[in-house]
């Protein structure tokens, strides 16, 4: 996988140390995109994110980022979401009045929280199931109940079910991970996650490596 | 309290500590008597190994001319260990906790700064979110109350423990590290009134911390206690218990637990 050049998008409310760290243990090339000029010649594209909705939202139609990374993505070139970078992904969410990328139909919505035991952020390791209908390719090698690190006040609600390869449960089904065509996303940090989150890393690059 | 595993939530975290002085790891017997206990970087990869949720680094490095140590610590183990870190120690303010957070820190704990100036932790859970802000706090048992102390041990100050938790909680921390000062380095359990009396309080998760001296310490603080999370040092560094033989007998004790 030596070749590929993949574009982290650094909208300023990312932790992008981790994904970065992540990236490089399979030896690839990273390029930190703040805006849409530096988007061109990649391979694939992450999309962190730590914070709230609206200024990641904000920050990415400053830096005119909206439109590339949609179009990008229709041409084909592959898009791994990060927590945030999920919500993102939305058509909007409840934790902001912009619109999201949309590139998911949908929204994002409050972690619904009525019990003593159900505590937000959900924070912490969770399994996640495996939705059988999705045929996932990011979630390639990884098994039902396996564990992931999760740290979120808002969960993805895909209007198309189908497009939900896992889920997880905290008091509720919680959408954990999307895959649609060339686009991906974990609400769970993959680059916390120990070794099976570096799997989804590796899955990644390898769907880049498969497309090229 | 029975934990019923057909209806889990989050699993209870198994959490090593490293006390870092000058980028060496060091634990001391009620943080008086230091003992150099390891590289930092080969002990979070095998703590990692291990099987471990995540790592707390306390940096205990006294003088400033030091302090950018802590940096390079937090910069090489994040690079090669994809578990959450939290770093403590020595922050005074949001530069420092910034700083710390660029270096691949998740999470930070502050202590006696935020005592002196509870603000900090207002600003710091707005500008990087509460999930990342862990508030510190070393209490000792003053009769049937708890006393607060800063300086990692060494001043007493006038604040009631269970009062300034719920003050931190309101203000925004996004989770409590509660050290027993009584009970730390002592190996003799965690102090689980201590624990109790602050979960009734907070809605915000706890880790508890000072006294495991062995397996039913651990699951007595994850289940009377009911604490999210429970840290040790000196029987992990000294190799007491793995993690593994920990996690081990509270699956087997049905806590809800990460097997690798």
């Amino acid at each position: 996988m030596n070749n590929q050049k993949i574009a982290v998008i650094d909208h300023k409310c990312a932790n992008l140390h981790s994904v970065i760290k992540a990236l490089e243990i399979f030896k690839i090339d990273v390029k930190i995109c703040t805006s849409k000029t530096e988007l061109k010649d990649i391979d694939g594209i992450i999309l962190p994110g730590v914070g709230s909705f609206d200024p990641a939202m904000k920050n990415l139609i400053k830096q005119d980022l909206v439109d590339s990374i949609k179009n990008l993505t229709f041409s084909g070139t592959p898009l791994l979401g990060i927590c945030l970078g999920m919500q993102l992904l939305m058509e909007n969410s409840e934790e902001g009045s912009l619109n999201g990328i949309g590139l998911i139909n949908g929204t994002a919505k409050m972690i619904e929280s009525n019990e003593e035991d159900i505590k937000i952020p959900h924070m912490g390791w969770n399994n996640i199931e495996i939705n059988d209908n999705n045929n996932s390719r990011i979630l390639n090698g990884i098994k039902n109940n396996d564990y992931f690190y999760f740290v979120h006040s808002y969960k993805c609600i895909p209007t198309n079910n189908s497009e939900v390869a896992a889920f997880t449960k905290y008091g509720q089904k919680i959408c954990a991970v999307i895959e649609k065509n060339n686009v991906f996303a974990t609400q769970f940090h993959p680059e916390k996650s120990g070794i099976v989150g570096l799997k989804i890393y590796q899955n990644f690059l390898s769907f880049i490596e498969i497309g090229k | 309290m029975i934990i019923n595993k057909g209806n889990i939530l989050l699993t209870k975290r198994i959490i090593p500590c490293l006390d870092i002085d000058k980028g060496r790891v060091v634990k001391g017997t009620s943080f008086l008597s230091l003992k150099d206990a390891g590289d930092p970087r080969e002990l979070s990869n095998f703590y990692n190994n291990q099987g471990a949720d995540e790592l707390v680094f306390l940096d205990i490095t006294a003088s400033s001319e030091h302090r950018n140590i802590i940096l390079d610590v937090v910069e090489k183990v994040s690079s090669e260990v994809f578990i959450p870190l939290t770093v403590g120690g020595g922050i005074r303010n949001l530069d420092d906790i910034r700083n710390l957070l660029n270096s691949g820190a998740d999470k930070v704990s502050i202590n006696t700064s935020a005592i002196e100036n509870p603000d900090i932790i207002r600003k710091s859970s707005e500008e990087f979110g509460s999930q990342c802000i862990v508030v510190a706090i070393d209490a000792k048992r003053n009769n049937n109350s708890w006393s607060v102390f800063t300086h990692g041990g060494r001043v007493l100050t006038e604040l009631d423990a269970i009062e300034w938790a719920e003050k931190v909680n309101s203000l925004g921390a996004g989770e409590l590290l509660i050290t027993s000062m009584d009970e730390d380095g002592q190996q003799k359990g965690y102090d689980i009134d201590l624990l109790k009396s602050i979960q009734k309080k907070v809605n915000i998760p706890i880790i508890a911390s000072g006294g495991a001296g062995n397996l039913k310490h651990m699951l007595e603080a994850l289940t009377i206690g009911k604490s999210d999370a429970v840290l040790a040092a000196s029987i992990f560094h000294y190799g007491k218990y793995s993690i593994k033989e920990v996690k081990d007998y509270l699956n087997s004790e049905n806590v809800p637990i990460r097997l690798i």
